[in-house]
């Protein structure tokens, strides 16, 4: 085999130029068609069965493709548009997303309804979120797919011979055997493809695992990347790759001991997280190091830099890593994390374990417990094998909420009557922050009787055996992920657009009640059309500079009555079904999404334009520069929003240079964390670099920028996006 | 009167420090990044690029006014009302210089005291020249250092020594600009001769205060003076470091904005080559130079 870099430029694109032998399957039209039909055919037949027969036929029929270049050498033809950062295999388009259609009509008209008039007016998206999931990692290497099924058949033999098993349990146990029975066969068909090509040690890693857990490191890693392809054939995502440094640890020591020289490991995790780079779908797995235990112990390990260093060297952008951050961790570590955040590694997030521990604790989770979490796509953290996070089945627009209360409940663009229908006989500023609380309320809590209600046909709409069978309480109790076996059942809320809202309400405060510069009728017919009429308010609202983002007590103090409020009404809140509801203030792109369908809001911000985005300050507006910023945000207490409080950092190159810069920029982290901040994120860019790379996109190919729990290359994004970036680089860059 | 204050400024001392710019200069280096700290005064700014010309300023002073429906700043009948300010959606105008009350300015400095306190940081007093206000600057000093915060002083020393001798037992490091030895270099660069700066520059020396010295390297101006700046540096024993700056234009446009014309369009930046050798020859006379 060449060397790695040798290799590089044919596992870089190897997604988009993958050719599929036809001689080893259906092509990926026909077995659309045979999943149609499925889809399609009336059946008293449980679903867990259905989707387990089509699982498996889709698995018995897929066309295969073997890349000589790579130790991770095999790929599957199941439709998945790989330019495309979302899951779309075909068993999702054709069968997954139908069936929600469909049973939400059937089960849930009306709410169904309503929550289509919520996506229409943009003041919430509603999904079944499959999309963000922790496989049991420990579970999967430990027993691997052969020992996964061995389990579950045990499991049920059990639940048969106590007399007590239902038919629900049964349908569970058998759905798990068949796409089990289904992965080991399709093992099997990729180890005699794989004879036909130069790959010795891909077939007998690929051989193993038809029958057995992984052994080496290697196997580690490639029953991983296989796991992650099969779960995603089947509608789940798993969304990181676990704590590798931990988990891989006792492999990476074996291969050592056995002979593996450093070299051969070292080039192995090029491979892996080349694997994952060429995907080239930046929202995907990211992974997890370092941490400390719940007594503070440091747990990184020799891993921990090793992976660190040789990811920087290979100056990618996928997989994500999540540093998680502690006191006592190896400030070699830390420094290595921020020299390449510094040097353009946009794709790494530091999270601090203390934020997170007290946020699992305010939820009634123990630190026990909590100590094992990982990160989970952004930077939601999830504990590992005991807890199902649907972490984003809504995100509701909080300044919609503004128009609501403005406007007696009314979309101030279309005139639907979303919100409930309030007075707009307002005399007075705190009558108008009760009234916008309250109709952020009434969205809220709608949304949670609709996920209420929806959940209750998780697994009508989208079994999951392949992510079910990782957990010992699924196995144990023959239960379905989705039926909440698990310890830990929680289900995330996320209110965006806190900035645009703050400002709003400042402005609101200001130059209607105080300065009584207009009415607020006046100023609903402003915002009706767009400002015109008004331009000079609209100018001097602008420039004020009393905005969130500034550390200014006025507009952070209405930020902390906004966030106390939710946090006092919803943080924790027990969940019927079992679980708790865990808070999150992180808007990803929906901060562009929703702006389109957002009228002007008293802050100046004018029709259709972006809002503020995760905890940023509204664009352009954070003039007390970056500083200011983080204080403003530590003033949220971090720990009623388990989900996120990110602190997006922007920082011009020459503020973080040379060694007095790393170590001014290794204060102001530690300086956050100890404030109680939860996690940081950011890009080391200026707006001059940002606005030749904008007119010069050749010149800038692989300039990276963090967008929200991902990066992305600066030159692909859309010109709005790229403006927005511009902007705040402007200010405080 | 300031002119601004910048927090997360790291090139200024210790830590990450919170930059006071003080408004009014007696210097006149021709290449100033910061000419509106030149006058004593406040004055417009005023960014032709930026305007939209949308005229919401029209009409609202003499100062602006449409020729061939185009805006025009008529800089010579402003009389800084700043009208215009207030109006432009653009943001096409902006004021240099304020006031404001020592207790107003401390206020404002101390929300950054978690960070100036958690880095090792603190304020830096610079410019313009600060000292020009030292009565000022010792009230606030004052103030600081009732909450414990770490004081620099970024001057050009060309100041009387009673202004240094009033601010002495506030600061915790200056930052001294070092421009030429030879004294018509000097003025040529700068307008006025050098001997009250190295006086005052040997005399906080003498005192055991920790220094920092600047050397900003203009080529044709002032890179033949790299030698003589060195020898005076090594004399001294409070210097912690020296930085060697390279001249760059990014301030041109400034110029523009506030009416001026840029005094030296036609310098080169220096090379990164020329700094190294630069750095070198101190290095070489036991200057302990490091990098900007």
């Amino acid at each position: 085999m060449k060397s790695f870099t040798q290799n590089r430029p044919m596992i870089e694109n190897e997604y988009e130029l993958a050719k599929f032998d036809p001689a080893t399957g259906l092509d990926v039209e026909i077995l659309r068609q045979k999943l149609q039909e499925i889809q399609d055919t009336p059946t008293d037949e449980p679903r867990a069965l259905v989707f387990a027969k089509a699982y498996a036929y889709l698995l018995d029929n897929l066309q295969l493709e073997i890349n000589e270049h790579t130790p991770f050498s095999v790929k599957f033809n199941v439709g998945i548009d790989y330019s495309y950062f979302a899951t779309n295999s075909i068993l999702e388009t054709v069968m997954s997303r139908p069936q929600r259609t469909k049973v939400l009509r059937e089960k849930m008209p009306e709410d169904l309804k309503k929550a289509e008039l919520f996506r229409k007016v943009g003041v919430g998206y509603f999904f079944t979120d499959f999309w963000h999931t922790v496989p049991n990692w420990t579970n999967v290497i430990k027993y691997g797919f052969a020992g996964i099924l061995e389990n579950t058949k045990a499991s049920k033999q059990k639940w048969l011979d106590s007399g007590k098993i239902d038919q629900d349990q049964i349908n569970f146990f058998d759905s798990v055997i068949i796409c089990y029975e289904a992965i080991l066969r399709l093992l099997a068909r990729v180890y005699d493809y794989s004879l036909k090509f130069d790959v010795p040690a891909f077939s007998a890693a690929i051989k193993n695992l038809t029958t057995k857990a992984p052994a080496t490191l290697y196997e580690v890693m490639l029953i991983s990347a296989l796991y992650l392809n099969f779960e995603e054939f089947g509608r789940e995502r798993g969304r990181t790759l676990g704590p590798i440094d931990r988990l891989y640890l006792p492999y990476y020591k074996n291969d050592l001991a056995n002979g593996v020289s450093m070299e051969e490991i070292e080039d192995l995790f090029r491979y892996y997280f080349m694997h994952f780079t060429a995907a080239k779908r930046y929202a995907e797995q990211p992974f997890t190091i370092c941490g400390c235990d719940k007594d503070g112990n440091d747990l990184s390990n020799e891993l921990s830099l090793k992976l660190l260093e040789i990811y920087d060297e290979l100056n990618i952008y996928d997989p994500k890593i999540q540093v998680r951050y502690h006191k006592n961790l190896d400030n070699k570590i830390f420094r290595q994390a921020l020299k390449m955040i510094r040097g353009g590694h946009s794709s790494i997030c530091i999270i601090n374990d203390a934020a997170v521990f007290a946020g699992y604790e305010r939820i009634g989770i123990p630190v026990e417990d909590a100590q094992n979490y990982v990160v989970l796509g952004c930077y939601e953290p999830i504990i590992m094998g005991e807890e199902e996070g649907e972490i984003a089945p809504v995100r509701l627009n909080t300044v919609k909420c503004i128009e609501f209360a403005l406007n007696g409940g009314k979309d101030l663009i279309t005139g639907d009557q979303v919100g409930f229908e309030s007075t707009t006989d307002i005399t007075s500023f705190e009558q108008f922050f009760e009234l916008f609380l309250e109709q952020v309320d009434y969205c809220t809590e709608w949304s949670l009787d609709f996920l209420r209600e929806q959940s209750v046909y998780n697994t009508m709409i989208n079994p999951a055996p392949i992510y079910s069978s990782t957990f010992d309480a699924c196995i144990e109790k023959g239960r379905d992920v989705h039926e909440y076996p698990l310890k830990y059942n929680n289900l995330s809320i996320k209110h965006l657009g806190l900035a645009t809202v703050v400002d709003s309400l400042m402005a609101i405060k200001k130059y209607v009640f105080e300065k009584k510069e207009i009415t607020l009728a006046e100023l609903t017919e402003a915002l009706k059309n767009d400002w015109r009429g008004y331009e000079n308010l609209q100018t001097r609202i602008i420039k004020d500079t009393e905005k969130y983002g500034n550390n200014l007590p006025g507009p952070d103090a209405l930020m902390t009555r906004i966030t106390k409020h939710w946090a006092d009404r919803y943080c924790g809140r027990k969940l019927k079904r079992g679980g708790v509801l865990r808070l999150g203030l992180d808007s990803v792109y929906h901060c562009v999404a929703f702006g389109e369908m957002t009228a002007a809001s008293p802050n100046g911000r004018n029709c259709g334009t972006p809002f503020s985005k995760n905890m940023c300050a509204t664009e352009g507006q954070d003039r007390g520069g970056i500083t200011a910023l983080m204080q403003s945000l530590l003033k949220v207490d971090a720990a009623d929003f388990v989900d996120a409080t990110i602190f997006d950092f922007i920082m011009h190159p020459s503020a973080v240079e040379g060694d007095k810069g790393l170590n001014d920029f290794e204060s102001l982290m530690k300086i956050f964390f100890a404030g109680g901040g939860f996690a940081a994120q950011g890009n080391i860019v200026s707006g001059e670099m940002l606005k030749d790379a904008q007119a010069h996109p050749e010149k800038y190919s692989t300039l990276q920028v963090r967008v929200c729990g991902w990066n992305e290359y600066f030159v692909k994004l859309s010109k709005v996006k790229q403006d927005l970036f511009i902007k705040q680089c402007e200010v405080s860059g | 009167m300031i002119f601004a204050t910048k927090p997360f400024e790291i090139h200024d001392g210790d830590g990450i420090r919170t930059t006071v710019f003080f408004k009014g200069c007696p210097l006149r280096c021709k290449w100033c990044h910061n000419p509106e700290s030149f006058a004593f005064k406040k004055q417009i700014m005023y960014d032709e690029g930026v305007c939209k010309n949308c005229h919401k300023c029209v009409g609202l002073c003499e100062a602006n006014i449409v020729v061939d429906g185009k805006h025009v700043f008529l800089r010579d009948k402003c009389v800084r009302c700043e009208k215009c300010v207030a109006v432009c959606p653009a943001e096409a105008f902006d004021v240099s210089g304020y006031d404001i009350t020592p207790e107003a300015l401390v206020e404002e400095l101390l929300r950054d005291e978690l960070i100036m306190k958690g880095s090792g940081g603190g304020v830096t007093f610079s410019g313009g020249e600060p000292l020009m206000q030292v009565d000022f600057c010792v009230k606030v000093a004052k103030l600081l250092k009732e909450h414990g915060i770490n004081i620099a002083i970024d001057t050009s020393a060309f100041v009387a020594r009673e202004a240094i001798d009033k601010i002495l037992p506030f600061a915790d490091m200056f930052l001294f600009d070092i421009k030429a030895i030879d004294e018509d270099v000097h003025f040529a660069c700068t307008g006025v001769y050098n001997k009250q700066i190295l006086e005052n520059i040997k005399y906080v020396d003498s005192l055991g205060i920790p220094m920092e010295i600047r050397y900003p390297y203009v080529p044709t101006m002032n890179d033949g003076e790299v030698e003589k700046i060195g020898a005076f540096i090594a004399k001294l024993k409070s210097v912690k470091a020296v930085r060697i700056l390279p001249y760059h234009s990014y301030a041109e446009h400034k110029y523009t904005c506030l009416g001026m014309t840029y005094p030296i369009p036609d310098v080169p930046t220096p090379t990164k080559e020329e700094i190294a050798t630069a750095s070198e020859k101190m290095k070489a006379l036991g200057v302990n130079v490091v990098p900007y």
